[in-house]
């Protein structure tokens, strides 16, 4: 199948727009966002009534965070209109949809919709529940829509999520929260940072040469549990291996990875015995962002995307922040300054989300 | 609490993933299978946390489609390795249920076709039916 390309990319994170988070990532440039916002609450005990009064006490009753940062990263691209809109969040403001996506067209498609939010009987709903996977549901959903349809030309996909409070309890509660940052691969590794950022994509079924497309999809589903991967990661494998088949690649070809890597003792337990079955103890560079910029959650995935893409078209693999060592995959996580791999090489990005949905893409110049 | 039932390991989900806990009947071609959901189900608390205890509809469903595979391998028509994701899925919710309750799930094969394979089924809840679910399951895309 011929995928389309990823013409524009925008995004906002903790270290900026989409060219200072590029730059700061090869820097090793590590922010963490607002998480002292939530900090000193007494979270653990909140329940669903005091979650609603703190998020409004916290930012009003306006506009949510997510909202705003959707708003900002579509300026950045000023979309004509035309062009459908997909979106993956985690996020519960029912705004951010309802707002974004509006009296909702066929074509269109939301990827983590709210419960609240019943779409008129002329749309053709996506409702894929895909977790920290979302943005790269969305993006799936919006690629093979290009390809399956005469019309439109282009589609624009954003993933966006912001700091809240149920979300931060959620992970607080399941003793997922780093006390120390995240370090993704690290043998000290205590768990993620919640980040918050919105990321955008244009897609074009007819790209420039120069424009790096996606060239292979992968999805998998480990049904294991309802929050913990599988500590195989057979399911993330089978991922892996399916996008690259859509590829018509082998493992060899691929020239760098950007893994999920959150920083969680059996997140990256799963998706480093992942990795080893694929390509044994040489597997091509792998890096994670969640050392620089935090989980972005529903974005998370999407972020990847773009970064593989950078990867792609600079050559310049960024590092994984904070860490001194690394658990199994030794010098093969990019540390300390950023690597180089051959321009235009396929790059894979990885998202996992909870639900155990992996879901794996190839991007290059082909 | 239903009494477990060894059969369910044949299924290729993680324990914390299957929504079968005893086959209570079994007919080439047809099975009976129950789930059994308490208040304190972190899944039913957490699902409307001040509101009524409903089990979630997408569980109905998944304990359906365990239920047509589990019987797909009982009946040699699939292999405990075979991975299939559900091509199609019509659900009609006719009344909740409501923990503590046990779901029994009554599904048949009604078709296969290059390896696909239709299922419908319905669950009950205290005798009365709860859902009636209709899917077809084809395999997995092959990765190599």
């Amino acid at each position: 199948m011929i995928y389309p390309a990823i013409r524009r990319i925008a995004a906002r994170t903790s270290l900026g727009d989409w060219p200072t988070t590029w730059t700061g990532l090869l820097a090793a440039r590590s922010v963490w966002t607002s998480t002292s916002v939530l900090a000193g609450l007494d979270i653990v005990e909140l329940n669903v009534g005091a979650i609603a009064n703190l998020n409004r006490e916290l930012f009003g009753t306006g506009e949510g965070p997510a909202l705003r940062l959707a708003r900002s990263v579509l300026n950045d691209v000023e979309p004509d209109g035309d062009t459908p809109l997909y979106v993956g969040s985690n996020h519960s403001e029912a705004e951010l949809v309802r707002t974004l996506l509006g009296e909702p067209t066929p074509g269109q498609g939301v990827a983590m919709l709210d419960d609240r939010i019943t779409p008129a009987q002329s749309v053709r709903p996506l409702r894929s529940y895909a977790a920290c996977a979302a943005g790269l549901h969305a993006l799936i959903a919006a690629a093979h829509d290009l390809v399956e349809s005469d019309a439109p030309r282009r589609a624009l996909v954003l993933a966006v999520d912001a700091l809240s409070v149920i979300e931060t309890m959620g992970f607080t509660r399941a003793g997922a929260l780093s006390a120390q940052g995240a370090r993704p691969f690290s043998v000290e590794r205590d768990g993620l940072t919640i980040g918050e950022g919105a990321v955008l994509v244009e897609l074009d079924r007819f790209p420039e040469a120069h424009h790096v497309r996606i060239l292979g999809i992968g999805m998998s589903c480990d049904a294991f549990h309802p929050t913990d991967p599988d500590p195989s990661g057979q399911p993330l494998q089978r991922a892996i291996r399916m996008a690259m088949t859509d590829a018509g690649l082998d493992s060899t070809k691929i020239a760098a990875i950007v893994a999920h890597g959150t920083g969680t003792p059996k997140g990256d337990e799963a998706e480093t015995a992942a990795l080893i079955a694929i390509w044994g103890l040489r597997p091509p560079p792998v890096t994670s962002v969640k050392g620089s910029v935090g989980h972005l959650m529903g974005a998370a995935g999407l972020l990847n995307l773009a970064v593989a893409c950078e990867i792609s078209r600079t050559g310049l693999a960024p590092p994984t922040c904070e860490i001194a060592d690394h658990q199994h995959l030794g010098d093969w996580v990019v540390t300390g300054s950023s690597r180089a791999v051959p321009c235009g090489a396929p790059v894979i990005c990885l998202a996992s989300g909870f639900g155990g949905n992996n879901v794996a893409i190839v991007v290059g110049k082909s | 609490m239903s009494e477990r039932d060894d059969r369910i390991d044949l299924l290729p989900h993680g324990p914390a993933a299957r929504m079968i806990e005893r086959v209570r009947a079994h007919w080439p071609g047809r099975i009976e299978t129950e789930m059994s959901w308490s208040r304190r189900d972190a899944a039913i608390a957490a699902h409307f946390p001040v509101g009524p205890t409903v089990v979630p509809g997408v569980f109905l469903a998944e304990q359906v489609a365990q239920s047509a595979l589990l019987l797909a391998v009982l009946d040699g028509l699939a292999s405990a390795r075979d991975l299939f994701v559900l091509g199609h899925l019509r659900c009609d919710f006719v009344r909740p249920a409501l923990a503590p309750c046990i779901v029994l799930a009554r599904v048949m094969l009604t078709a296969q076709v290059r390896g696909s394979v239709g299922f419908h089924g319905e669950c009950l809840s205290g005798g009365e039916i709860v859902a009636r679910i209709k899917g077809v399951a084809t395999p997995a895309p092959v990765a190599s």
